[in-house]
């Protein structure tokens, strides 16, 4: 049965934006091992014409849902000067109908964080994440200067600075094949530096980044399922509380509509990224910037030039979305855990599989299925020892 | 509230805090263990009972101790969507980049 949609109309897409990624520029002042990001060595910038075109496309085609949130990401961000932010920010709420509130996001290795930053977040109420991968021993190994040198201590003094200016924020570990082996240790750092909300993202094959130090079959599999199950009973020695955990619990509850089976990887338009030079693109944001032999570039437009009905007319929208929607497809009648992660990342699947249209992959193994197993397993414990003092009383 | 539904409701909310981790299933941590998933009917059937029944009270008398628990049940409404990319809008669950 086919449930993605197979050809998606402007009315399709109403409201269904809620993520605009904006790169305000690619350039990264660190060389993680990991980063799939194309192009971290050019300081080029996005010019503030091109950010009022990417929030006026939005707008004019009626993509935006409710809460529309920028997150300004695929490069360091703070690399640019705040000023430049305070004149983007502008730039943005000049070019969205007078009563849309702007609600900004930053992802940052934190580096760079002092108080004026931390005056601008407050200023702009921007949710900031930081890229910290736990303690120094674990972060260095792959978080590293062009030199070489690991960049754990600069990112700690940034995360002290937005404590002593009290701005919220939320971590994103990367997890290793190293990280495996140190679920206490990592835990027991994130408690004592009072980081209490934590997201592990597993290190992937993507974008630019060709290899994973996770790939591998059962043994890998089997140390990540002990690796994230001791994750979850350390977080509540802490208090910590974990992306993961919650997602999959909002899964459970919250069941797909009708229509749009998939997820916001996957699904046209939910997600929308323009690089610093206007492209445009949608699907996994991890596609923007990088080629691929039979699609060439991923990008579908550009936000000063093409519309939505252009981009839904042309050749690369049509062949790509072709495929995620049979990869969908796929996904749902080959996979158990279908209706927990509705049809897993392009990104990931072009990158392992050569292909949209595959299935499962080492992200889905780790990220999605693993998790959800460590998670469905502990309320299946609950459920049954309910039932065992219900039988008992 | 039925006694287990109200048990299992605590569990889950904790287990969403980082407030407990509820007790894993001897052996859940091995590959060999059986998989959880193929019990997924009745675990999101016992979820979802155990959290319409919270979410019906406190829709009509939020009892005081389960007013942090009302919060989340209304949070996680707007949680699905995994691998949620796209939900920045419900701090702090968001930003499931690549490898950042």
């Amino acid at each position: 049965m086919n449930h993605a949609i197979s050809s998606p109309h402007l009315s399709d897409l109403r409201g269904r934006t809620k993520l605009l990624v904006l790169q305000g520029t690619p350039f990264c002042n660190i060389a993680c091992d990991y980063c799939y990001l194309p192009d971290r060595n050019s300081s080029v910038r996005m010019p503030l014409a091109t950010i009022g075109a990417a929030v006026r496309w939005i707008f004019a085609n009626e993509l935006a849902a409710e809460h529309l949130t920028l997150v300004w990401h695929a490069g360091e961000p703070l690399t640019l000067p705040q000023a430049w932010y305070d004149s983007a920010f502008a730039a943005a709420k000049a070019a969205a109908p007078p009563d849309w509130v702007p609600r900004h996001a930053i992802q940052t290795n934190g580096m760079l964080i002092d108080d004026e930053w931390c005056s601008l977040f407050a200023r702009h109420s921007i949710r900031v994440g930081v890229s910290l991968d736990g303690p120094e021993e674990l972060h260095d190994l792959h978080r590293r200067m062009r030199n070489g040198r690991g960049t754990h201590a600069a990112t700690m003094r940034g995360i002290t600075a937005l404590k002593r200016n009290r701005i919220p924020f939320h971590v994103i570990c990367v997890v290793t094949e190293a990280t495996l082996s140190h679920p206490d240790a990592l835990m027991d750092f994130f408690g004592a530096q009072d980081i209490l909300d934590v997201g592990f993202n597993i290190e992937e094959v993507e974008g630019v980044n060709s290899s994973s130090t996770l790939t591998g079959e059962d043994a890998v599999r089997s140390r990540f399922r002990a690796f994230f199950g001791r994750v979850v009973d350390r977080a509540a020695a802490f208090g910590i509380r974990i992306r993961e955990v919650r997602n999959v619990l909002g899964a459970l509850v919250d069941m797909p509509d009708g229509v749009w089976r998939g997820n916001d990887q996957n699904m046209p338009f939910a997600i929308v990224t323009v690089t610093h030079d206007g492209a445009l693109h949608t699907f996994s944001p991890e596609l923007a910037g990088i080629s691929h032999a039979r699609f060439g570039s991923m990008v579908l437009g550009n936000v000063g030039t093409d519309s939505l009905a252009d981009v839904l007319r042309g050749d690369r929208f049509r062949s790509m979305w072709a495929e995620i929607s049979a990869g969908i497809d796929a996904c749902e009648r080959t996979c158990a855990y279908f209706s927990l992660c509705r049809g897993g990342a392009p990104s990931n699947k072009l990158a392992e599989l050569g292909t949209f249209a595959g299935t499962e992959t080492m992200a889905c193994r780790l990220g999605n299925q693993e998790i959800s197993e460590v998670i469905l397993h502990r309320i299946l414990s609950e459920m049954k020892r309910d039932s065992v003092v219900a039988e008992a009383s | 509230m039925d006694k287990r539904d109200k048990r299992l409701l605590l569990s889950i909310a904790a287990l969403s805090l980082g407030l407990a981790s509820a007790s894993p299933a001897a052996g859940s941590t091995s590959l060999g263990a059986g998989k959880a998933i193929e019990h997924l009917v009745e675990i999101r059937s016992a979820v979802k009972v155990a959290l319409q029944i919270d979410a019906g009270s406190e829709a009509r008398s939020p009892p005081r101790k389960y007013t942090t628990l009302g919060k989340l049940l209304a949070q996680w409404g707007n949680w699905g969507n995994w691998p949620n990319w796209g939900n920045w809008n419900n701090w702090p669950n968001w930003g499931n980049w690549g490898n950042w």
